[in-house]
């Protein structure tokens, strides 16, 4: 069974069609890339799956149960977390104050109003172990406002991972980061998602990033599915390389410029 | 990797809390019947103003109508001592809590659904509601005329201290100073359990974006409604202590220039700190007091005052020290300012002494005088917050500013004697 099932999933804003009749299956411990031009409704289909956006029809099935109705609480509860294009955290709080909000709500410990929240050692032993594997440990009693760019990001990612979900989506987790800083990004958010076997899906634009890192690609194109396949399938399709090079033949990928 | 836990260090805060209330407690001793008067007032705002920060400074939301839950308290204290002739103040604070509990909870349903301005609006309107009922349902509330409440009907700790006889009024005066201590000190350390807890993080982290708190999994419009109703309680706490004090409650209280006052003393103090709403509730009740005491414009004193807060302190009075404003750090870095600050000291010291000296009265003097005192009290915090910014400059920050704080607390002193003085003349003047 499918981790994660759309079935006729459909989203419009007016004339545009974000969302269109997406039928998608994802499966357990997959690494799954999202690609597709500007436009492609990658973003719309993760509002969606995620209750960020409501759909205008069809079914979401996740473990077999139908969440379409879900709402965002209900959803995060039954274990889909995402972070977001745009870094968005919570910025007058600390690193670690972030990360820590995220396993208090994961624990139902953010109901309780008569204890301290630094004295919950479990709690904050995690959240510092996050902070560490995101490579954040530095900067942990950092405002979130204060860190730069990349480790906003990273940042933003670890606080969706720190709800351990089971699926877990990464809008462009590396947009706005230098070339250089992308790379150990990925590296970084790749490693963790592997060793705890989390079904990640991932938006992504550098086409050697998706290459390198996914098991699986999907490739959007005017709220559609246009493809999908492994990289190498995806690497060979001429269809693909028009959509999103605008050029094709054989080494479309690899040909620079 | 071992557990580190950084956080307030609860020894220190304990020691720093425990140095103040005995101050608060030994303070009825070394002041005058009037002054202890003006702290139980400023308590019982200070109470409010802690409710209503939990709503703005920790969940983010500016409530326009926090009067409707100090006037559900205080209305309630009445109700109970008039008509249902009970006068155990215990069971007056019970049955305040309890309304303010149940209109909080009903606006409050209401209001959570919107934020901003939309929120704002929805308080200010359904507070209006209530004052509107206090004012209009006259054989009931009074009307106008509002409802007396005789220290006489009242009594404490379960009828154990009465106030009748002679001597009651003094009696009254330190035996509640005392009771609303004890209670002050309790909701002060409820509160700083409820923002230091997990609900109280969920509570900034919807304060600073809504839409993520939600990704990661807490309901929004349940915690804010949550914190409505604690906020509503503390407020009506407030309302509740405050009506045997005043001994009469009246629509004032219900209507919306009182929750602009709330605002004001919070913003006085700093919303974006713990304990500014509680300095901020204390300073306000001394400046009204002094402003309406010392001039007929006391109006335009604290229109004044609100004007150069928004404009130069947005961070409030605890805010120059955890939140300097970009003039404040940049002022910090030059030497020439510490001069300045000084002189301006000095200068405005000199004013208000000469002012006293010659014993000019009327209200051009009355007006130049709190002024002055308004100039010297900024000058002295500008030179606080210089040197507390500055100290690891010039290195031991805390000698120099316990030096600046000794000369501060005489002229603190200076003020209250005045506040006293100038009362008891007007006073005699009045009979």
């Amino acid at each position: 069974m499918a981790l994660l099932q759309t079935i006729d999933l459909k989203r419009y804003f007016g004339e545009t069609r974000a969302v269109d009749n997406v039928n998608l299956s994802i499966e357990e411990r997959e690494f799954v890339s999202l690609v597709g031009p500007n436009g492609a409704g990658k973003t719309s289909f993760i509002n969606v799956v995620t209750a960020h956006l409501r759909a205008e029809s069809g079914k979401i099935l996740f473990r077999g149960k139908d969440i379409t109705q879900a709402s965002v609480t209900q959803r995060v509860k039954a274990g889909i977390a995402r972070s977001f294009q745009l870094v968005n955290l919570f910025d007058d709080l600390t690193a670690f104050d972030n990360v820590a909000l995220a396993i208090f709500s994961r624990e139902g410990k953010t109901a309780r109003l008569g204890a301290l929240a630094h004295l919950d050692n479990a709690v904050t032993s995690e959240a510092d172990s996050v902070l560490g594997q995101f490579g954040l440990a530095a900067k942990r009693d950092d405002r979130a406002r204060d860190l730069a760019q990349g480790e906003r990001k990273l940042l933003d990612v670890a606080l969706a991972y720190a709800l351990k979900p089971k699926l877990l989506f990464l809008d462009e987790p590396t947009s706005g980061v230098s070339t250089r800083d992308k790379g150990q990004i990925m590296d970084t958010v790749a490693s963790v998602v592997r060793a705890e076997s989390i079904t990640a899906v991932i938006v992504e634009h550098d086409m050697d990033v998706v290459f390198k890192y996914s098991d699986r690609i999907v490739v959007m194109a005017q709220g559609a599915i246009l493809a999908q396949g492994t990289p190498d399938e995806i690497r060979k399709n001429d269809q693909v390389a028009m959509v999103l090079l605008g050029s094709s033949g054989p080494d479309a990928f690899t040909r620079k410029g | 990797m071992p557990t580190v836990q950084r956080g307030p260090s609860l020894p220190l805060l304990l020691a720093v809390a425990a140095l103040i209330v005995a101050a608060l407690a030994l303070l009825p001793r070394f002041v005058g019947l009037y002054q202890t008067e003006l702290l139980i007032y400023g308590m019982t705002f200070a109470i409010a103003a802690l409710g209503f920060n939990l709503l703005l400074g920790y969940t983010g939301l500016l409530s326009f109508g926090h009067s409707a839950y100090f006037g559900a308290g205080a209305y309630t204290v009445a109700f109970i001592v008039r008509d249902l002739h009970v006068h155990s103040m215990e069971l007056c604070i019970l049955g305040g809590l309890l309304s303010a509990l149940v209109i909080s909870a009903l606006f409050g349903y209401v209001c959570v659904r919107h934020t901003r301005i939309f929120f704002g609006i929805l308080t200010l309107a359904l507070s209006q509601v209530l004052w509107s009922l206090a004012f209009k349902f006259f054989w009931v509330t009074g009307g106008t005329d509002g409802i007396r409440v005789p220290r006489s009907g009242i009594t404490l700790l379960g009828g154990l201290i009465d106030f009748r006889g002679p001597g009651a009024y003094q009696k009254f005066v330190y035996s509640y100073y005392y009771y609303v201590l004890v209670l002050f000190v309790l909701a002060v350390a409820v509160m700083w359990v409820i923002v230091h807890s997990p609900f109280g993080k969920a509570l900034q982290a919807i304060r600073d974006n809504e839409v993520r708190a939600g990704f990661v999994g807490i309901r929004v419009r349940r915690y804010r409604w949550v914190a409505f109703i604690i906020s509503g309680l503390f407020t009506g706490l407030a309302g509740a202590l405050w009506v045997p004090l005043n001994g009469l409650t009246t629509p004032e209280i219900l209507y919306w220039p009182f929750s602009g006052e709330i605002v004001f003393m919070t913003v006085l103090g700093g919303f974006r700190t713990f304990t500014g709403p509680i300095v901020g509730a204390l300073a306000f009740n001394y400046l009204k007091v002094y402003a309406v005491a010392s001039s007929q414009y006391w109006q335009l004193v604290l229109g004044g005052v609100l004007v150069f807060l928004v404009m130069v302190l947005p961070s409030g009075i605890i805010g120059i020290f955890s939140q300097p404003p970009p003039w404040l750090s940049r002022a910090a870095a030059s030497p020439g300012a510490f001069v300045r600050a000084s002189l301006l000291f000095v200068l405005s010291l000199g004013f208000f002494a000469a002012i006293a000296r010659v014993g000019v009265h009327g209200n051009f003097a009355a007006i130049v005088e709190t002024l002055a005192i308004i100039a010297a009290i900024l000058s002295w915090s500008l030179l606080l917050a210089l040197v507390y910014h500055r100290g690891n400059v010039i290195g031991h920050r805390w000698l120099v500013m316990l030096a600046l704080l000794l000369p501060a607390f005489g002229f603190l002193i200076c003020i209250i004697l005045g506040v006293t003085l100038r009362s008891r003349e007007l006073a005699e003047r009045g009979t």
